[in-house]
């Protein structure tokens, strides 16, 4: 009991001396996107060490590698002695969270960009977090310009429907709300066909060729660049879909498309562009 | 518990017993009038000893760079109230973080492979692994179904209360329920039949990974990444709190099992000559079922399916000293404790500062020691043995 009380004292003395993070100079950075936005705003010689989802840019694979953003070790991190960890809301598994919590390391936890407001408190909140407030304010209204001429581009445009779907070989995922996938499909003014459920399902040959999409976009990334979209298409198994609907296949680099930051702005307009085709 | 009748005044004498159900070695051939040979007892002093080098090796070893001296100022400061300046990190990631998962590492392979043991025992088969033969899978089921069905019906904060008490609860029921299931099936006049038994056991696992699919189905990406716990087992979620679960749940059944070993000696020469002893059979066979689960149960509750432990930790015991279970029982456990430290030290370090699954480094082991059992009893039966 004493031992508890006297840890919690200790802990918030430890919190008071480590409150101001602006001067972390050994940050570790978890969630492809808080690695990208913070790489951009200019802390790229601050950060030691991220997790496999960061992958852009390309300098960071060469970081110290620590695992998975959800499921990392409390021990492995802490090992790398760092003064502030950014990290998304994705960060696990809950024992490791709450072991770093109790170790006076600043541990900043962000939302999981998926749209234009969550992107903006974000970057604004990595900006504070890491004392680049105005390099924050700057990226964001670049985004925010680039955002607002999509905007312009598609307003008058009818409604594109679209499905994203994850997957190689094997049932095929389809993108529902709250999904990055649906984020960007929105920003590009693009209608994604299932909206009744949230995150990832897999969804039947039926229901797709029933919602009749106009496009259909398919996951990839850097290590699976994938080969071209017809096939891709057969690989999951839904070349029927391919015949029956008119929908376009597009394959779409996750990396860029999918991971909300600095280059949002320019994957929306990309994609509005793929959509007025 | 040992009753009146309890056969110990006929086995005291008699050897362990030679047909062979189980593996045995050379050394475990009848040695007339020396019923308990030094060499048992020197096994069991040296694992005994040997425990806690390994726990204090899996204190001083993990990705961070702790001294000794370090680590000693850690706990002098945190027991002694002495006043000498740690880092803060240093103590999070001794308190928090590798002592309560030597002690979780410790208690699970140890009533892990006591679980093996008496399994095997009542098998009569040295391949009765829980992992295989489905009883942790009717765990994982157990408590899946309480995860699932406790997200619905309570609240957050109830659930998470009660959770640590009721998913291993739940588990330990499924375990137990699933044992008796395959006990029942794989019964063939009298006897058990390996392959029924195997069999009944790729039919289980089939049902976990549906239970275990739809938990994928209905969980966001997060949590999907949290489920290779159902299939590789964690020693992670390791700390206080799940320790004391893990002591109200395994430490009973540790020291009752071990009661029944004069019955399991019994029970290996048959079932009819164990009545013969006076061994109460159906019911003994209930309570080393129930009670092994159980701990399979918890075990799977506690850190998922960590494979194989039950397995080769008896494996090994018994071809050094052969199937007495006066002895089996307690160096298997001792030994399945040293084997999960040490297999959680592996974890812990090979891929730091990533976090490797434990059950990916116990099934690299077991696996093969499996198809090795394997093959020695299609031998033996070539011989008619």
């Amino acid at each position: 009991m004493i031992k508890k009380s006297l840890a919690t004292v200790s802990l918030f003395l430890c919190t008071i001396a480590h409150t101001h993070g602006e001067n972390a100079q050994r940050i570790i950075s978890l969630g492809g996107s808080i690695t990208e936005i913070a790489w951009a705003l200019g802390a790229e010689d601050r950060i030691i060490a991220c997790d496999s989802s960061s992958q852009f840019p390309a300098e960071v694979r060469d970081l110290t590698q620590v695992g998975y953003v959800a499921a990392v070790s409390a021990e492995g991190l802490i090992a790398e002695k760092p003064d502030m960890i950014i990290a998304s809301s994705r960060l696990g598994p809950p024992a490791a969270v709450e072991i770093l919590k109790n170790t006076g390391i600043p541990l900043k936890i962000f939302p999981n960009p998926n749209d234009a407001a969550s992107l903006e408190s974000v970057v604004m909140g990595i900006g504070e977090a890491l004392g680049l407030e105005e390099s924050a304010k700057q990226l964001w209204s670049n985004i925010k310009a680039d955002l607002a001429m999509v905007n312009e581009l598609t307003a008058a445009k009818p409604e594109t429907r679209v499905v994203f779907l994850l997957g190689r070989g094997g049932a095929p995922l389809a993108a529902g709300t709250g999904t990055q996938a649906a984020g960007i499909i929105s920003l590009a003014g693009g209608t994604n066909i299932f909206s009744d459920y949230s995150g990832y399902k897999s969804v039947t040959t039926e229901s797709l060729i029933s919602e009749a999409p106009d496009f259909i976009l398919i996951g990839a990334s850097f290590r699976n660049p994938g080969s071209d979209p017809k096939s891709m298409l057969e690989n999951m198994g839904l070349a029927q879909v391919g015949e029956v609907t008119q929908a376009k296949v597009k394959i779409l680099d996750m990396g860029k498309f999918l991971t909300f930051g600095p280059r949002t702005g320019d994957a929306a307009k990309e994609l509005a562009e793929i959509f007025t085709d | 518990m040992p009753r009146k009748n309890s056969p110990r005044f006929l086995l005291i004498d008699s050897q362990p017993p030679a047909k062979d159900y189980l593996v045995t070695s050379r050394e475990s051939k009848p040695v007339p009038g020396n019923p308990v040979k030094p060499r048992r007892i020197w096994l069991l002093l040296g694992l005994a000893i040997a425990l806690p080098i390994c726990a204090i090796y899996a204190l001083i070893i993990g990705p961070m760079d702790l001294s000794v001296g370090q680590i000693l100022s850690i706990f002098s400061r945190g027991l002694l109230w002495s006043e000498i300046e740690v880092s803060k990190a240093a103590s999070v990631v001794i308190w928090e973080i590798r002592l309560p998962r030597v002690f979780l590492s410790s208690l699970v392979g140890c009533g892990l492979a006591m679980a093996g043991c008496a399994m095997q025992g009542v098998f009569r088969n040295p391949l009765a692994d829980p992992g295989i033969i489905g009883v942790s899978g009717g765990g994982a089921i157990g408590a899946i179904t309480m995860i699932v069905i406790g997200g619905r019906i309570l609240s957050h904060e109830v659930l998470d209360s009660v959770s640590l008490y009721l998913v291993p609860i739940s588990a330990m029921i499924g375990a137990i329920l699933m044992t008796f299931l395959i006990y029942q099936l794989s019964q063939k006049r009298g006897n058990v039949d390996m392959m029924t038994m195997l069999l009944v056991g790729i039919a289980i696992n089939a049902l976990t990974g549906a239970f275990i699919g739809y938990l994928t189905f209905i969980s966001d990406d997060q949590e999907l990444r949290t489920l290779t716990f159902w299939n590789l087992g964690s020693l992670g979620r390791a700390n206080w709190e799940l320790i004391i679960p893990a002591l109200i749940f395994i430490i009973p059944p540790i020291f009752i099992l071990p009661r029944y070993s004069n019955s399991l000696n019994a029970l290996l020469l048959s079932e009819t000559d164990a009545r013969y002893l006076g061994v109460d059979t159906a019911r003994t066979k209930r309570i080393l079922i129930a009670l092994s689960a159980a701990l399979v149960g918890v075990t799977v509750a506690l850190c998922g399916g960590i494979g194989f432990i039950a397995l080769v930790a008896p494996h090994m015991i018994r071809s050094t000293i052969g199937p007495d279970h006066r002895f089996l029982m307690p160096c298997s456990s001792i030994l399945g404790a040293i084997l999960l430290t040490l297999g959680d030290v592996g974890s812990r370090t090979l891929a730091a500062p990533a976090e490797l699954p434990i059950g990916i480094l116990t099934s690299l082991i077991g696996a093969p020691v499996f198809l090795y059992i394997l093959i020695q009893r299609k031998k033996h039966s070539a011989f008619g043995a």
